[in-house]
Formats: structure tokens, sequence, C-alpha cells
């Protein structure tokens, strides 16, 4: 438990032990007590405010990072093995009806989990399931198409090996042309192509 | 009748053929053979089991998915996260027991419990932005500048539209 709290870097599933759980959740309640004493004293003091505030803020706020620490460590989420979450981070960029098409935003959604800590991260580039899938969009992603393209690259890089499902629809142009010589770079490797 | 004994001491009985939606149960009552013998979850809570028992009771006697169907393996079939009423109903829980029911699924190998707790997990993640995900779990950014200097470019791509 102790190197979760010292490390300020999460990158692999937490196990804890349950007197590890019990002994965090009483913490986490200790450190309540103090944030409700401090509003008190506030309270109470109102009229000193200037001059006992800005030692008791930063009283204040290194309780509420200990608290979000140790609620990040609680994080039940944070047992999760790393093959189910990838599992779910593959279960949460599905189309609503199952049916991969163009205007599916699955750049997003993929970017999304992938930036949501460094343990997802980890995750996320670790599963090249989850970059075998491109659907683009011109008339979405406009400008995107027309400035910068490299991403696709990268994407298409993070599938390492595995066959490629690709869902476009471009409007031709030279932009267009660069995204999909990125794309054809790698033909030999699409297996699906609309 | 299976006598299962939780991590926290409790005894639960269940019929054969539901205990027997897990994998680990099945496989474990194979190796002791006709016994009476307790089998031990020292990795499940005796909460936690009685919402996996509620689980396999209600789906026993569905078909249990092949022993070597790897749902993650077979790209090419229409999936969704759609989930039966019933098991929506039941999944309806706090973060704490949902997060437990999938370590429980998982351990015990009961692959379609497993798969109810993904997809609404999935389900939850769905559509939210990073810091939206961020508070729906309490986790903590903590990335480095340079992860964060690529995640910038990253979402700049993607929300650019």
């Amino acid at each position: 438990m102790a190197q979760y709290l010292s490390q300020n870097r999460i990158e692999e599933p937490i196990w804890l032990e349950p007197v590890e759980i019990t002994f965090l959740r009483m913490r986490m309640s200790e450190i309540h007590c103090d944030l409700s004493r401090y509003a008190e004293i506030v309270q109470a003091n109102s009229f000193l405010e200037a001059q006992i505030s800005s030692e008791l803020r930063l009283q204040r706020d290194a309780k509420f990072v200990e608290l979000a620490s140790i609620r990040n460590i609680l994080s039940p989420v944070r047992r999760i093995p790393v093959e189910i979450l990838s599992e779910i981070f593959e279960l949460a960029r599905l189309p609503e009806d199952g049916i991969f098409h163009s205007n599916h935003t699955i750049v997003l959604y993929t970017y999304n989990v992938s930036s949501v800590c460094a343990a997802w991260r980890k995750t996320a580039l670790a599963t090249p399931r989850l970059w075998s899938k491109l659907c683009f969009d011109w008339e979405i992603y406009t400008k995107t198409v027309a400035t910068k393209v490299e991403w696709v690259k990268e994407w298409i890089d993070r599938s390492q090996s595995l066959p490629l499902d690709v869902y476009l629809s471009l409007r031709l142009g030279s932009a267009s042309g660069q995204f999909l010589e990125h794309i054809l770079d790698c033909h030999h490797r699409i297996r699906h192509w609309m | 009748m299976v006598t299962l004994v939780t991590s926290d001491n409790e005894k639960f009985t269940a019929d054969k053929e539901v205990a027997e939606r897990s994998v680990l149960i099945k496989n474990m009552l194979e190796d002791v053979g006709e016994s009476d013998q307790p089998i031990p979850l020292p990795n499940v809570s005796s909460s936690v089991l009685k919402k996996v028992l509620e689980y396999c009771e209600h789906h026993r006697g569905e078909p249990l998915p092949a022993a070597d169907a790897d749902t993650t393996q077979d790209d090419t079939r229409k999936r969704t996260t759609d989930i039966s009423e019933w098991d929506q109903k039941f999944i309806t829980v706090d973060q704490e027991m949902l997060f437990e029911i999938i370590l429980a699924a998982n351990y015990l190998d009961i692959k379609s419990l497993l798969d109810v707790g993904c997809k609404t997990v999935a389900n939850m993640i769905k559509g939210k932005t990073p810091e939206e995900i961020r508070k729906l779990f309490n986790i903590v950014n903590d990335f480095t500048p340079e992860e964060e200097a690529q995640i910038k470019k990253e979402n700049e791509w993607a929300e650019d539209r």
C-alpha cells in the first residue's frame, strides 16, 4: 500500500489486502473530519479570514490531494486486470448497432480511453486490436484531414501486425491522398475496406 | 448439492447444475469426484458469491459457451454492448460491487457474467471525455508532461471537427 501512496504514477492494477483497504477508508474518514473542522474554523473566524486563510488553505489543499490519492488507490476499477480492461475498451468503442461505418467516431472514443491515466494509456497502447479498426469520415474531421494526417500512421503502427478494418469516406484532394498513402502502405494487412 | 466456502468463511449450498456454470467449480468438482467436501473460494466474499449464485440460478440450463470460444479473437462478427433486461437489473449495483462481480466472474470463469460486467462498464465509459471518466471512477490524472503533450496533440486531432 505504501508504494501506491508514495508513487505519483500508477501503471499496473492495484491489489490491496482487506486490512489495507480498511486502513485507507479510516484515513479517508479522518481527512473528511479535518476538512469539516477547517470549514468550521473559517466560518467562525470570518473576520480574520485574510490572516488565517492562506495557511489554512495550504493545509486544506494538502488534505484534498491526499484524499484524491487515496480515492484513486481505492477506486474499484484499479483492481481490474489488464486483459479485462482492454476488453472493456474494445466494447466501449463499438457502434450502437454493432455495424462499423465511416462516420462512427472511433478515433475520438479510442483516444478518450487512452487519455484517462497512465495505467489506462499503457493498456490501450498494449492492445493492438483497439487500433486495428479505423473509421474516418472526411465530413466529420474536415480540418484534421486538411492539415495533419500523420496520426493515421501512428494509429496503424499501434495495431502492430493485426489485420486492418478500414471504413473511409474521403474527399479527393492532396491531404486525403496522403491519408490514403499511410493506409495503403499497409495494404497487405487490410482485411476489410469500405 | 455443492457446498461453497467464501473468503469470509460463509458456507453456501447450491445445486450442482447452478454451481457448475462456473468452469472453475466444475473442474474442481471433477477433480474431487463424488465427495461432500466443501469447495473453498478464497477470492470471493459472501456478498459477491450471493450475487453470483443469483445470476447462475437465473441462467440455469442455458447453453454454456464452448470452452475454446474466445470472444476477443473473433473480430468479424457483429458485437454490441446490449444487455438483457434481467441482466441489466441484476448488474445495477454500486461500483464496488460491480467490479467485485467482474473479478469474481473472471476468477470463477463464468464467461457470460464477465461479459455482462464488462459491457456495463463499457456503457458507463461510452461517450465520456477523459475528465468525465476520471470523475466517474475517482481516477487521478498521473501523466508525465511529455505524455500530456502527446495526448493534447491526439485530442486536437480527434476533436477537430
